[in-house]
């Protein structure tokens, strides 16, 4: 790829990979079998082209495309007189033989990109994109092949945007979030923004009733309602918002727990997501370690997450003290009672997985802390979401 | 003179020409700034959060609605104007180009986006300068344009909503002559989507340049937009031939010097002509063209339709 792609996904036919970079395009590539055929895509013999206009390179020298007659500065000119001494220089081109076509693009960092088939008025599905950027936009563009119409823009983040979630049960529903204190629950075809439910006070609350009460952590996962008023709390950053759809609903409608997790915060947040696209927080399920990731099993209604055992809970710098309390678990595993409607641990999944990790971290021996300079990329490596917020730190020389 | 003494030079005239009820046009001297910006980096910008969000009434007072109780204030504060801006002069530089459109497209509220400070606060002073000048006049001129700083290739959506512009105009872009830097012009096959967005169907962009290659690599773009996904590779972009059309068609254009037989005829052709005349002649960097003896390469191009979807062919 021609940038480092930061979300990857695969279209609802799952034959084509969609590609997001942080130079801000969108690519898209077949996902077997295609790569060194000829493919064609439009029309256009993709190979063909790349060659052709790599002839073209090779045959016209080095010319520049400013002339005299251009408005220059005095600079500019000395520089244009530079270049026209300059004999063949030739551009060296790398032909990546990857058969990757660009389909749209923002001017920033892509976070995140999905794509969703929606019923249409000809009652065939339409395809759409969905493309999330640091600078505050989430656009919808048509699906393949007319990526390159902007059917229109969610906008009312006021921070980076790091996740996009849309429920396979509500495809006309998105749910997003990043830097800001509030997730936001949108009408996407619409443009539409239906409501903001505030995270920031829910990580205060918990942060207050966890670090305030003196005991630090307590062993396995604890469901906490929201309680107690708000402190100040550090700046949310949420790192992943999952949907699990829940078939059980006696009225045949079907109930999605929206499960959020934030960079630095030992807890998953669970939201409930209604059919009268309503989304109601039901519980802050506080974890023994800051968490890092989530995924869900959709068939076991469980989700498995994953934590960070070298820093304090709560904290993205501060070493976590190993000396104070015993081994703390890489992973856990929470299920969905549907009886009492509530998440609680999957005591089977957990044993595995904690099995699992164990064996892992004793194949390894305990690694020390290695100085501050380990510790710093470490924190980069398990909390890099936080550094796409801006600094607002501009240097404008302006003479 | 030390730096540190032309700004303070800087400073206190432009605080004098603020003071003195600002009827005598500003200085350039005192408002330079170097001729490129990196339109990558974050800047510290202020941009609405989307278009309904955006105030205009400081931009245009004397398009306010008038205050009823029929107008829904249910965006927090925001005084709504009795018409929305229709033109945008994307890189207005000087805003040479906007004072003479100001009397040209009388009907139309216009808009200059700048992404340089110091440039902006001139325009800013000029209008304002202009405005006060001629305040006695009726109708008072002037009152049609204005002038904000903005990050353009990122944030163009924030400030116009879908098919709100009738026209875009880009005049002598930052060349961006290396091949490294090409990513950062203004028009590219990724950024048509956005003017193709803010465009109404029928809309015109008008381009003009006096770097030939840059001419040739705009109007590539604009003619293979929708051609081929988002109009190939950033290397390729030949125009399509005998393909499905794009998004955008290029307009047959006057000569130079003879726009005036095309306005005389009128309708949309002469429209296009008196604009395009305008952007020659009165647009700054097109005067400085003309004082060097150099080219100009004008493309103009008709935002069409959206296409049908494809379950609807």
């Amino acid at each position: 790829m021609p940038k480092r792609p930061c979300a990857i996904i695969l279209t609802p036919d799952d034959s084509t990979i969609l590609c997001a970079d942080k130079f801000g395009d969108v690519y898209s590539l077949p996902l077997v079998g295609q790569v060194f055929e000829t493919a064609t895509f439009n029309g256009i013999d993709a190979n063909n082209t790349s060659r052709t206009s790599d002839q073209k390179h090779k045959q016209k020298p080095f010319a520049p495309s400013a002339t005299s007659l251009t408005v220059h500065t005095k600079g500019n000119r000395e520089a244009l007189r530079q270049q026209q001494n300059i004999r063949n220089l030739k551009a060296e081109k790398k032909v990546s033989n990857l058969d990757h076509k660009l389909l749209l693009g923002h001017v920033s960092l892509l976070t995140d990109v999905a794509c969703v088939t929606l019923a249409s008025p000809s009652q065939k599905p339409r395809n759409y994109i969905l493309s999330s950027d640091r600078d505050e936009h989430i656009r919808i563009s048509r699906g393949v092949p007319q990526a390159h119409i902007i059917e229109g823009y969610c906008l009312g983040h006021t921070e980076f945007i790091t996740k996009l979630c849309v429920p396979t049960v509500y495809p006309h529903l998105l749910i997003s979030g990043g830097g800001d204190d509030y997730l936001i629950l949108w009408d996407w075809p619409a443009g539409r923004m239906l409501q903001q439910l505030d995270l920031k006070s829910l990580v205060a609350n918990l942060r207050n009733t966890k670090l305030g009460a003196g005991k630090l952590f307590n062993g396995s996962a604890k469901v906490k309602d929201a309680e107690t008023e708000v402190d100040i709390a550090p700046r949310i950053c949420v790192s992943n918002i999952q949907a699990l759809e829940i078939r059980t609903e006696p009225s045949g409608h079907p109930r999605v727990e929206i499960i959020v997790t934030c960079e630095g915060v030992p807890a998953l947040f669970t939201f409930t997501l209604g059919m009268n696209a309503q989304m109601q927080f039901s519980a802050s399920i506080h974890t023994e370690s800051n968490v890092i990731d989530v995924t869900i099993l959709p068939n076991q209604s469980s989700v498995i997450y994953s934590m960070d055992t070298c820093h304090q809970a709560f904290s993205t710098d501060a070493s976590a003290d190993t000396g104070k309390q015993g081994p703390r678990s890489l992973v856990g595993s929470l299920i969905y009672d549907l009886d009492s409607k509530t998440w609680e641990e999957n005591q089977a999944l957990q044993a595995n997985l904690v099995a699992a990790t164990r064996e892992c971290a004793d194949s390894q021996l305990h690694v020390p802390q290695a100085g501050a300079a380990k510790g710093k990329s470490l924190r980069e490596l398990l909390y890099g979401l936080e550094s796409l917020r801006k600094r607002g730190s501009e240097n404008e020389t302006d003479v | 003179m030390t730096a540190a003494g032309k700004r303070q030079k800087r400073e206190d005239y432009r605080k004098t020409h603020k003071e003195e009820g600002n009827a005598e046009l500003p200085k350039k001297k005192f408002y330079r700034q170097r001729a490129h910006a990196n339109p990558f980096s974050d800047h510290r910008l202020t941009y609405p959060a989307s278009p309904a969000l955006m105030d205009w009434s400081s931009h245009y007072p004397a398009f306010v609605a008038p205050d009823t109780q029929s107008v829904a204030k249910d965006h927090a504060g925001v005084k709504p104007l009795t018409k929305p801006v229709t033109v945008a002069d994307i890189g207005c530089g000087f805003g040479g180009l906007l004072v003479a459109l100001s009397p040209l497209l009388p009907d139309e509220l216009i808009l200059g986006l700048e992404i340089r400070t110091q440039v902006t606060e001139y325009v800013e002073d000029r209008i304002s300068a202009l405005r006060s000048q001629c305040a006695d006049r009726s109708p008072r001129p002037y009152q049609n344009i204005s002038c904000l700083r903005a990050n353009t290739m990122k944030f163009l959506p924030n400030f116009f909503a879908r098919g709100q512009l009738s026209h875009i105009f880009l005049c002598f872009p930052d060349p961006h002559f290396k091949a490294r830097k090409h990513k950062a012009r203004i028009v590219s096959s990724t950024l048509c989507a956005e003017y193709a967005y803010v465009l109404r169907p029928g809309g015109c962009v008008y381009t003009i340049t006096d770097v030939e290659e840059l001419g040739e690599w705009m109007r590539s773009r604009f003619e293979a937009f929708g051609n081929s996904g988002v109009g190939g590779e950033d290397e390729g972009g030949e125009s399509g031939e005998g393909r499905a059309e794009g998004m955008f068609e290029t307009i047959e254009l006057p000569e130079e010097g003879k726009e005036g037989e095309w306005v005389d005829e009128g309708g949309q052709k002469g429209l296009v002509a008196m604009l395009v005349r305008c952007i020659r002649e009165e647009t700054e960097e097109g005067k400085k063209v003309t004082r060097n003896g150099g080219k100009r390469f004008v493309s103009v191009f008709r935002r069409r339709e959206d296409p049908a979807w494809p379950d609807e062919i």
